[in-house]
């Protein structure tokens, strides 16, 4: 009979602790919402931004150096690395020693100080030549410059075509690109 | 001949094409704490007030609002965790966000930010994970988050998936209970089965609704017919013919429960009797 009463006792313990851990496995986590989207992450069309503020002449003489001036300003939240790429097509002939450019960088964020200071082709200092091609266009690319959030660049590009250089019709073209660091 | 001199542009890593899909789903709480049966009536309702677009630019911010209310009568701990996944490469320092909480009436509850530089980090590359504090939401409670989102130049170009998951857990007010007789004979005579409700600041026991009082035993339950307030408790009776029913498949050791509301929010408690069945 003590047996069954114990029996009895063991089995009810055991209804309580199984129903306690029922209860406990509903206490678990539950999920209240959810929520999934697929989203396309582009380039914004400028990051830094430049603008032109004294362009070349549609029309050079030989020997006479013209200056251009663009400013540039990193609206981005972050840095970026921008590195510059030029290009320049001109008459048959046309090569490095025909053409001389003197560039000088300003930051000019809160001030104004002198950051860069080179030039490129025939005689050029610091950042070389342009390299020949085909004996009609030349091309030259930059080291990456780190800008920072909010910072503006004032660029000042010197700009001569030597007397050795064929007269006619030159294409310039620049390109930066910019890489979010 | 020079008119072409400056052309620039910038060149990121590679582009796609969207994709979109939205899940939105409120899913409706029948189960929440141990030692608790459903609540008379729950929910935390998310509602998407504003919604990120299908395209993001690099480097530009955009806000998204989620508001959430508890209609229920439970108090929920709630929690969200945060998984993108994105191209390769894709990390926390590709990522900000600017999280800001406000109540109904727009006062500020509270405000951090998660990413690169933030307050709190996402975890992982390529696919990024958060989880975030837990939070109470009592009945009632309304809040706006406000989340300003910005991917980085930095981040990888294409595709990304945003998933988003409240978790929650029922949290009633705990009451104290004590269930008496302590030792109910399912053939004895009485008239009543009483529990004596004691509840924790601020709550009242005298604001307990007593037409909501009820004593569970597994998924049945027997409501209280009659109640009185005391100093610091409120004493309620079951007819013990309904109980001793309701009882009729148990013996020993018994959990019992009561649950109810206290203004408007749900309170448990549990007390141990034992059955016995000459």
């Amino acid at each position: 009979m003590k047996k069954m009463m114990r029996n009895k006792k063991i089995l009810a313990l055991a209804a309580v602790l199984l129903s306690a851990f029922v209860a406990i496995a509903f206490a678990t986590t539950m999920i209240m919402w959810t929520w999934t989207k697929n989203i396309n992450v582009v380039a914004p069309q400028s990051a830094v931004v430049y603008t032109v503020n004294q362009a070349l002449p549609d029309g050079m003489y030989q020997d006479t150096q013209y200056e251009m001036i663009v400013t540039c300003e990193n609206k981005a939240p972050i840095p970026y690395a921008v590195t510059a790429y030029l290009k320049v097509v001109g008459p048959s002939g046309f090569d490095n020693n025909d053409i001389f450019v003197h560039w000088v960088v300003y930051n000019i964020t809160g001030g104004s100080v002198k950051i860069y200071d080179f030039t490129i082709g025939r005689g050029g200092t610091g950042m070389g030549a342009f390299t020949n091609h085909d004996e009609y266009w030349v091309d030259w690319t930059g080291t990456p410059d780190t800008m920072n959030p909010g910072v503006k660049y004032e660029h000042h590009v010197f700009v001569t075509i030597y007397g050795s250089g064929p007269t006619g019709t030159y294409t310039p073209y620049v390109e930066v690109t910019g890489t979010g660091m | 001949m020079f008119q072409n001199w400056i052309k620039q542009k910038e060149r990121h890593r590679s582009t796609s094409k969207v994709s979109f899909a939205l899940i939105f789903s409120v899913l409706s709480l029948t189960l929440g704490f141990a030692a608790v049966k459903a609540p008379l009536k729950s929910g935390v309702q998310y509602t998407v007030i504003t919604d990120l677009p299908e395209t993001m630019i690099l480097d530009k911010t955009y806000t998204m609002q989620v508001d959430c209310e508890n209609i229920g009568t439970m108090p929920y701990e709630v929690w969200a965790e945060i998984t993108i996944t994105g191209p390769e490469g894709f990390n926390n320092r590709d990522i900000f966000i600017v999280w800001t909480t406000y109540d109904r009436n727009l006062n500020l509850l509270g405000h951090f930010t998660l990413g690169r530089d933030g307050m709190q980090e996402f975890t992982g590359e390529d696919t990024i994970t958060w989880t975030g504090k837990r939070t109470l939401m009592m009945p009632g409670d309304y809040r706006i988050h406000m989340l300003d989102v910005t991917v980085y130049g930095s981040a990888p170009l294409g595709n990304y998936k945003v998933d988003v998951t409240v978790l929650g857990e029922g949290k009633p007010v705990e009451a104290n209970v004590i269930i008496t007789p302590k030792a109910l004979n399912v053939k004895s005579k009485g008239q009543w089965i009483t529990a004596k409700i004691s509840l924790p600041e601020p709550y009242k026991e005298e604001k307990i609704d007593i037409s909501s009082v009820k004593l569970w035993y597994k998924d049945t339950f027997v409501s209280a017919e009659w109640g009185t307030a005391t100093e610091h408790s409120l004493i309620v009776k079951f007819p013990r013919t309904e109980v001793t029913k309701m009882l009729r498949s148990a013996e020993g050791n018994v959990q019992l429960i009561v649950t109810g509301l206290v203004d408007n929010t749900e309170f448990s408690g549990a007390d141990t009797i034992i059955v016995l069945t000459p």
